[in-house]
């Protein structure tokens, strides 16, 4: 049997990935209404979900998707002009498609009445261009070879089922001049093959194999608008002599064939004769209903649940795809080449070196395996790089979606706002770009909803009536920063602290920085949306962004100018798991420092130590001054050295501030793979994770933000003990 | 380079619908009168496919059916017959002499076409 969720899924994420098109389409036609290359893309877009989604049998998709192309042909044509209204009736439609294309992930049915309205609402931008193009739709229709909708429509019906055909053929069939394979071509034009499986049981061997006899089989599984007799039609000149049954399967894509199915497969019974049966059958919550066992109600919340969970199985059984260049995938494959090259040099080179040995000769070998193992090496790195790379994607492919959201939201919120997209080139890897989207849309609402004011109070302070969110990518080092930035009324420190206070997020104001304040908006509890809009304000905090960033090893840092706007800047690591890191010896412990953020390592002359009131130890670094911390107090570890000027200073630093930190010794610089520490290990905000050296033993990653923050809390007291 | 259809008819009519209909689509045609006259522009000739009426004089559709498949050369050519409906034994026959398929008369170009399609793929 055909396995559907496959077809489905493959459906659904190219289903998502044109309308994704579509949607970037639409909005970037409303500013360049005259791009005629847009118009066509955002026709192909259409069709093709059309044409598959009709292919496999979702024809509700189908059928409400063709409403859609009809209108995007006349603005082909340039009969009607892409207006406002236009665009948002068409936006409204994508959405309902979305729904349609959600449902069919989900496994639950879709009320295709729901669309009754946006279908009105279409054909009545198209009735807005007057009679010619009525007219003019019904020639293309028929231009466009809808023979094909034209044969499915009379009768309002036109569902498409699903058959199975058993196909098989008299052996003379070619000494009739028949080729079996024309009723597959013929099948193909009246709908979709979805599955075929050719018998091969009667091929005899071939020394008694006549060439002239046809031996096999078909078993097709066949998804058409047509009835079985236009089916049947189709073999009309082999009908005698072959064995042809055709009978409608149920579409439930259980691998396990029902009863009713065998016993028609087995000829026992009819078709109609199981219809008949199951249309006498109960329903299970039916009878528990009469019985008194269950109420109506408790029936129906078991449905639904039913549904629900089928759809958690469906996902679960869906495993989640990615696209990849072809280029990058060449490179991976041309690089194992060459290692698998590599491999076998390093195979000769020690034998060679090994016959050396035993012959007791000196002498140099032909091939040095120090030399070939560098070339190993550098291939390893290689592969590893290439591999590492198959997971990067665009962050526009996320960044897209929010033009939609802010062009809706600033609509409903009464405000003029424009995005501005940069870098949406810049790659992520796809776990954390799929983690990082939802974060981004809680910024973005912010700042449309709080950040960014109405029109008149804009023109009043003598800023431009439109407001300007920002939302820009780029990749430093390795890390990638993504920041959206408003030209909004920014944060208010004496509302923050006002709020903080009063919830109780910290116990007192006093002698806090302007830097410090802002954070605050970042711990659970707090929220100052004066009002719960739809928009913002509604349970969902900065702090579960800050949360959801953090766990992706990311950073979030907010800066504010009263009256000009509000930047938030979001530090991602490129990949999660692989880091390059600098191993360094705290008393007898080796802990890897990440290498990106580390500046230089140096030991520090004796009077270039200081310390300061407020700010603590410091470290004189060519007339800079840096905050010193010590790793062996924040680690609780004895040791080798207590002075400066005898341990080592490695200087990083975080957040745009130098820190030096204080070290036994440096190991040197080496790739590791962050392991998680597990579950049973509590959350400890110095440590980052675990890694394995390459001696066997355990080194623990230093969370630099994390010991930072530890080395500076107790300058301000926080209710909770966290910031 | 196209395809070859023969059409063997001795209606002029019918022969002269088939063709024009055919060479429209982008087809060959070879035109033959009669099972006979079809045997003799055959000979060694390549054609894709013959179509041909039953009643003839000379020799019937039948009868040219048995005799080119009984020609290596042409024993997997398709040959669709066209015949009426009160022929049904007729096409019974045919098809037992080794037709492909058959065409009910009267027909229209597209119905033609149609099984052109079908039978050359």
């Amino acid at each position: 049997m055909v396995d559907f969720k496959k077809i489905y899924v493959i459906f659904i994420d190219e289903a998502m990935e044109r309308l994704a098109d579509l949607e970037g389409g639409l909005l970037q036609l409303e500013k360049f209404p005259q791009d005629k290359e847009l118009i066509n893309t955002i026709f192909r877009a259409a069709h093709t979900i059309k044409g598959s989604s009709g292919g496999i049998g979702l024809k509700d998709i189908s059928r409400f998707t063709h409403h859609m192309e009809e209108i995007l042909e006349l603005l082909r044509q340039g009969r009607i002009a892409p207006g406002k209204e236009l665009i948002t009736t068409l936006l409204d439609a994508v959405d309902r498609i979305k729904e349609m294309v959600e449902s069919v992930s989900s496994g639950a049915a879709f009320d295709f009445s729901k669309c009754g309205d946006l279908i009105e609402r279409m054909e009545a931008m198209k009735g807005g261009s007057g009679k010619s193009v009525c007219t003019g739709a019904a020639q293309t229709g028929s231009k466009a070879g809808s023979a094909r909708n034209a044969g499915s429509r009379p009768g309002g019906g036109g569902r498409e089922s699903l058959f199975r055909i058993i196909f098989s053929p008299a052996p003379d069939l070619f000494r009739r001049g028949i080729d079996p394979s024309m009723f597959l071509d013929d099948l193909k034009g009246m709908g979709e093959i979805a599955g075929i499986r050719v018998n091969t049981d009667t091929v005899p061997i071939i020394s008694e194999l006549d060439v002239e006899t046809l031996y096999m089989k078909w078993d097709i599984l066949f998804r058409t608008d047509k009835d079985e007799d236009e089916i049947r039609k189709t073999f009309e000149f082999v009908e005698d002599g072959s064995d042809i049954k055709i009978f409608p399967v149920t579409d439930s894509g259980s691998s396990t064939p029902l009863i009713g199915q065998i016993l028609m497969e087995e000829g026992k019974v009819k078709p109609e004769d199981i219809e008949e049966a199951l249309k006498s059958q109960k329903r299970l919550g039916e009878i528990l209903v009469e019985q008194g066992k269950a109420t109506e109600r408790d029936v129906e919340r078991a449905v639904e649940k039913q549904i629900a969970r089928k759809s958690e199985l469906f996902k679960s059984s869906v495993t989640s795809t990615i696209r990849v260049d072809l280029g990058k995938l060449d490179h991976l494959i041309n690089t194992v080449g060459e290692m698998v090259i590599i491999n076998s040099m390093l195979q000769q080179a020690l034998k060679d070196s090994n016959e050396l040995k035993d012959k007791k000769e000196s002498g140099n070998p032909s091939l040095d395996v120090g030399v070939v193992f560098s070339q190993l090496q550098r291939i390893g790195k290689e592969i590893q790089e290439s591999a590492m790379s198959l997971r990067m994607m665009p962050v526009g492919e996320v960044f897209q979606r929010f033009t939609r959201l802010v062009r809706e939201l600033s609509a409903s919120e009464n405000k003029k706002i424009e995005l501005v997209i940069t870098g949406e080139e810049t790659e992520l890897d796809k776990g954390v770009l799929e983690k990082i989207a939802d974060p981004l849309v809680h910024l973005i609402r912010n700042s449309i909803d709080h950040g960014i004011e109405a029109p008149g109070e804009r023109v009043a302070k003598g800023k431009p009536e439109k407001g300007t969110i920002y939302l820009s990518a780029c990749q430093s080092g390795d890390s990638v920063n993504i920041e959206v930035e408003d030209d909004g009324r920014g944060l208010s420190k004496e509302r923050i602290l006002e709020k903080a206070v009063s919830n109780g997020v910290v116990k007192g104001a006093d002698g806090l920085t302007d830097d410090q304040a802002y954070s605050l908006i970042f711990l659970p509890g707090f929220s100052t949306a004066e009002r719960v809009t739809d928009v913002s304000g509604r349970g969902v905090g900065m702090d579960v962004v800050k949360r959801n960033i953090e766990s992706l090893n990311g950073r979030v840092a907010v800066r504010t100018k009263t009256g000009t706007g509000t930047k938030i800047t979001i530090t991602l690591p490129l990949t999660l798991a692989i880091i390059d890191g600098l191993a360094a010896l705290v008393g007898e412990e080796v802990f890897i420092i990440p290498l990106s953020s580390v500046l230089e390592s140096l030991r520090p002359d004796r009077d270039e130590v200081k310390t300061l009131v407020e700010k603590g130890e410091v470290v004189n670094v060519r007339g800079e001054y840096i905050r010193m911390i010590r790793l062996h107090e924040i680690l609780d570890i004895a040791p080798r050295n207590r002075d400066p000027w005898d341990a080592i200073a490695v200087v990083a630093v975080y957040d745009g501030r130098k820190y030096c930190f204080l070290v036994d010794g440096l190991i040197g610089q080496q790739q590791i793979v962050i392991k998680h520490l597990g579950t049973a290990v509590p959350k400890v905000c110095d440590i980052a994770g675990g890694t394995i050296l390459g001696d066997g033993r355990v080194a623990l990653v230093l969370d630099i933000p994390g010991i930072v923050e530890m080395a500076t809390r107790d300058r301000y007291s926080v209710a909770g003990g966290e910031l | 380079m196209g395809k070859t259809i023969m059409t063997v008819d001795d209606s002029t009519s019918v022969r002269q619908m088939v063709s024009f209909t055919l060479k429209e689509a982008g087809y060959d045609v070879m035109e033959a009168v009669d099972g006979k006259d079809a045997l003799s522009k055959l000979n060694g000739t390549s054609v894709n496919m013959i179509i041909t009426d039953l009643n003839m004089p000379n020799l019937d559709g039948i009868g040219l059916i048995r005799q080119v498949r009984a020609n290596q050369a042409y024993k997997f050519v398709p040959i669709v017959m066209l015949t009426t409906e009160s022929q049904d034994t007729k096409k019974q026959e045919g098809k037992a002499a080794g037709a492909t398929g058959w065409i009910v008369k009267p027909f229209k170009p597209d119905q033609l076409l149609a099984v052109v399609k079908k039978v050359l793929g």
